[in-house]
């Protein structure tokens, strides 16, 4: 085993935990801007109601 | 088959139960198997469930054989056979943990079975057979209804499910067309397809490493085939991805009509699914969508969306985007604001595991500013001070050293810790 292995293992470990990550982060934006809507929908009764 | 509804709800009772249970039986503060593993709840199972019957009562579909891929999606699974009341022959429930985090006893009907097979494994459909004890002479099987929730499901934990961040390109066109045509390759090349691996290689005698890598390096997936290329003088480039793996095993055990249910992330289903010209996708409030996907060569692409409205109809969306009800709002933000605290959790826990090898209880915050000793030892690898460290060298040749997130790999960080 040499230290080119361990660094590309580890930068493909990075790799996964970077996709993983965004993902959930990306998941977290969608819901708090559905929360914002949400919120002003509320408080102002407007918005997209079909 | 024709389950009476005492009958059915019996089965659902089992799951709820097996659901609610201690996930360590030995821990009273263990969460449940549902929190521990993210299985479908039952709300959503329903939901998903009322869905599918409603596209089922508008299209033509003989569905006989079932196979839930992977188990964490039990409960939805029933449901949709149950409320349906889908008339099956074979149902699968398969997970590769089915040993150690299913519901063993999960049982529609003498057609039912579990198995326990890595829905990427290279002999798949081999291995479901032979698990499946059907009887000998049956050398094939298919499936007409065929589930999958990889992001719901937690049911992949002993392996993760790595599947790549690559959409596909799906076209009609000839390989080699498609590569003159849309991604401008002037050079001569040679097409060599393998069907068993569905994999692609291109060749060029003229063309560079460069000249291919600059119009190849991108093209990872054709039609579900793995692509590589390769010029006269250097090594073959590309890689086996998990998603054509996957795919191939689906297409293997799918019949011709079959439908595809996945519930999960929209990107992640157009990933794997980017061939299937019929979807309905079903819009929830609930973080992930739900589709329904099939093959019909004789129609054209058709995506249509759907939603339910204020008073529970099943509505087209035309602009695919969820709409927000006033009715129910309250309830809406309540379950919202669920979500975005089990979201946030994630991610802190995804902070703790970051590979940069950082642990300690002293709150998140504290952790990023301290000390990284995965990453400093990196740095130091790469810069070669240390490559030829005659303790470091010996440390490797012990080949103790595994993914950095493993249990195993403790005695490595105690190394580094040491050097310090």
């Amino acid at each position: 085993m040499d230290i080119q292995k361990i660094i590309v293992e580890f930068v493909e470990e990075f790799k996964n935990w970077k996709d993983k990550f965004n993902n959930e982060a990306d998941n977290l934006i969608k819901l708090l801007d559905e929360a914002e809507k949400l919120l002003l929908i509320k408080t102002f009764k407007v918005g997209n109601t079909k | 088959m024709n389950l009476q509804n005492n009958e059915k709800e019996a089965i659902y009772k089992q799951i709820l139960n097996f659901n609610n249970s201690l996930s360590d039986p030995s821990k009273v503060t263990s969460s449940s198997y549902q929190e521990a593993y993210y299985y479908v709840n039952d709300e959503t199972a329903k939901n998903m469930a009322e869905f599918f019957e409603y596209i089922l009562e508008n299209n033509t579909s003989r569905i006989k054989n079932i196979i839930d891929l992977t188990f964490g999606s039990g409960n939805l699974t029933s449901h949709l056979i149950l409320d349906s009341n889908i008339d099956a022959e074979l149902i699968v429930f398969n997970d590769i943990n089915s040993d150690t985090k299913a519901n063993q006893t999960l049982k529609i009907n003498n057609a039912s079975s579990i198995t326990g097979i890595d829905i990427l494994d290279l002999e798949f459909k081999l291995k479901l057979i032979e698990s499946l004890n059907v009887n000998p002479d049956i050398q094939d099987i298919k499936f007409d209804l065929i589930v999958f929730n990889p992001q719901i499901g937690g049911s992949y934990t002993s392996g993760e499910l790595k599947l790549e961040h690559i959409l596909p390109v799906v076209s009609d066109k000839s390989i080699e067309n498609y590569i003159k045509d849309e991604l401008g390759v002037q050079f001569n090349f040679n097409i060599e397809p393998n069907n068993v691996d569905k994999s692609i290689l291109i060749s060029s005698d003229d063309a560079t490493k460069n000249d291919m890598k600059d119009k190849l390096d991108r093209f990872k997936i054709f039609n579900y085939y793995d692509v590589f290329y390769k010029s006269k003088r250097a090594k073959e480039e590309g890689e086996k991805s998990n998603i054509v793996k996957l795919r191939k095993n689906i297409d293997n055990i799918a019949s011709d009509n079959h439908w595809m249910v996945f519930l999960g992330e929209k990107k992640i289903f157009n990933n794997i699914f980017a061939d299937y010209n019929i979807v309905w996708h079903y819009l929830t409030n609930e973080g992930k969508d739900f589709f329904i996907a099939s093959k019909d060569h004789n129609k054209q692409k058709a995506r249509v969306c759907y939603e339910k409205n204020e008073i529970n109809v099943f509505m087209v969306n035309d602009d695919c985007q969820r709409t927000i009800t006033l009715i129910g709002s309250e309830q809406n933000l309540e379950k919202l604001f669920g979500y975005i605290n089990g979201s946030i959790s994630t991610i802190v826990n995804s902070l703790k595991e970051n590979p940069f090898g950082v642990e300690s209880d002293d709150g998140l915050f504290n952790n990023m500013l301290q000390i990284k000793p995965f990453a400093n030892f990196l740095i130091n690898a790469v810069l070669l001070s240390n490559m030829n460290d005659k303790k470091f060298i010996n440390f490797l040749n012990k080949n103790e050293i595994y993914n950095f997130n493993s249990d195993e790999n403790k005695s490595f960080k105690n190394f580094l810790k040491e050097e310090k």
